[in-house]
């Protein structure tokens, strides 16, 4: 059975691109596996890249305008995230490990999914390291409280119920409107978050299966957070962040050899920052 | 600001990165408590390490996380998830160690 990670990166005001070059770095020292980015031929251009094993070159459908809140500014970009939903049938492995590309594998911990015998697996729950439970309002989906998943990181089999999910998601992406009603939530902009949601809890029999999720929390890492440091030599990353809704007072921590969804896109696109990532990739394991 | 209301402050935002940083911990060593084995994925529990350990029979059905009954071997299992245990735990009690020592994370 061949393993391996699927990322989506498409560059719009941030190099998503470099941002999953990292990311695969990490998912190769951490879980040995390899990794194929799906991306455009823009976003390739001129790029080096490091340790992106497969390249499946694919033209993004459309996008999306979303604002981006970060530490004292907000961005608008486009957001070109449709085509999730091809992951099926553009992952060349028969276990594929999907991630954003802003989604850092610190740890071994995701490995234990490749030796189970699920077809696929996502997180329902988060995890915010600022310890402020910025997520609490995400658990749920619009006024009849769907239970919300996330398509962050997601792991898939070539399984007959895993093609489903993924068709079941195109569909919904075409009548984007129509489910926004049904569930009453924001048709704009279009979240793949939603879309997978609808699609796993409607195959799941209209029900709740934990035996589609990991037995753990996403470890997350606020837009409103800025990365202060990354220490190579300990796997650490120390961030800083307001507390409560005063952007004066911040708090600091750090975590160590943990994965880490890291959302402040302006941080995580930072030369200096992924430079000393690359840092500890490169280093020997003892 | 009196002195007495700034030290006040400042004990309770340090308290406060304390604690985000001591929950970080834990949740962290949740996620590497997991063992995947024949198929399961068992979370190295005191409880789990308990009564593999006095189990008098080599094979036997346990219920995984996912609530899922998998045959194991008593033994492997129990090599696994004690060796699982040692290592998270010992982490996890440095760098508490570490962090009980200061008094602002960023100190560290």
């Amino acid at each position: 059975m061949s393993k391996g990670a699927l990322i989506f990166a498409y560059n719009n005001d941030f190099d998503y691109l470099s941002m999953a070059d990292v990311a695969a770095g990490l998912v190769r020292k951490n879980l040995g596996i390899p990794t194929t980015v799906v991306t455009d031929e823009a976003s390739l251009a001129g790029k080096q890249l490091k340790y992106i094993d497969n390249v499946v070159t694919k033209e993004s459908v459309g996008g999306n305008t979303r604002s981006f809140m970060l530490p004292n500014t907000t961005v608008k970009t486009l957001w070109r995230n449709l085509n999730r939903s091809d992951a099926y049938e553009l992952s060349p492995y028969d276990q594929t490990l999907m991630l954003d590309s802003d989604y850092f594998v610190f740890s071994d911990a995701l490995k234990h999914v490749f030796t189970t015998e699920h077809e696929f697996l996502c997180f329902d729950r988060v995890y915010d390291v600022t310890g402020q439970d910025t997520y609490t309002s995400d658990a749920v989906i619009g006024k009849y409280s769907l239970p919300m998943i996330w398509a962050t990181a997601v792991y898939f089999t070539k399984s007959e119920f895993s093609q489903l999910v993924f068709e079941f998601v195109k569909v919904i992406r075409e009548n984007y409107r129509y489910y926004s009603l049904l569930y009453n939530f924001s048709p704009k902009p279009f979240r793949n978050d939603f879309a997978f949601s609808i699609a796993l809890h409607t195959l799941s029999g209209y029900t709740t299966d934990r035996r589609h999720f990991f037995p753990w929390s996403m470890p997350s890492l606020t837009t409103r957070a800025s990365v202060l440091d990354y220490r190579p030599e300990l796997n650490e990353i120390v961030y800083a962040y307001p507390v409560g809704n005063k952007t004066y007072k911040q708090g600091v921590s750090k975590s160590r050899n943990m994965d880490l969804h890291l959302m402040n896109k302006l941080d995580v696109t930072d030369n200096s920052l992924l430079d000393k990532i690359c840092e500890y990739i490169d280093a020997k394991t003892i | 600001m009196s002195d007495i209301s700034t030290k006040l402050k400042a004990q309770a935002e340090a308290k406060f990165e304390l604690t985000v940083a001591r929950k970080t911990l834990e949740e962290r060593a949740e996620q590497q408590l997991l063992v995947a084995y024949n198929g399961g994925l068992f979370r190295a529990t005191t409880e789990l390490i308990a009564f593999l350990s006095t189990w008098p029979v080599g094979t036997l059905y346990l219920k995984d996380q996912y609530s899922r009954p998998v045959e194991v071997d008593r033994v492997v299992l129990l090599a696994k998830l004690s060796q699982a245990y040692t290592a998270v735990m010992n982490d996890w009690h440095t760098e508490y160690s570490e962090l009980v020592k200061i008094r602002k994370v960023a100190n560290v």
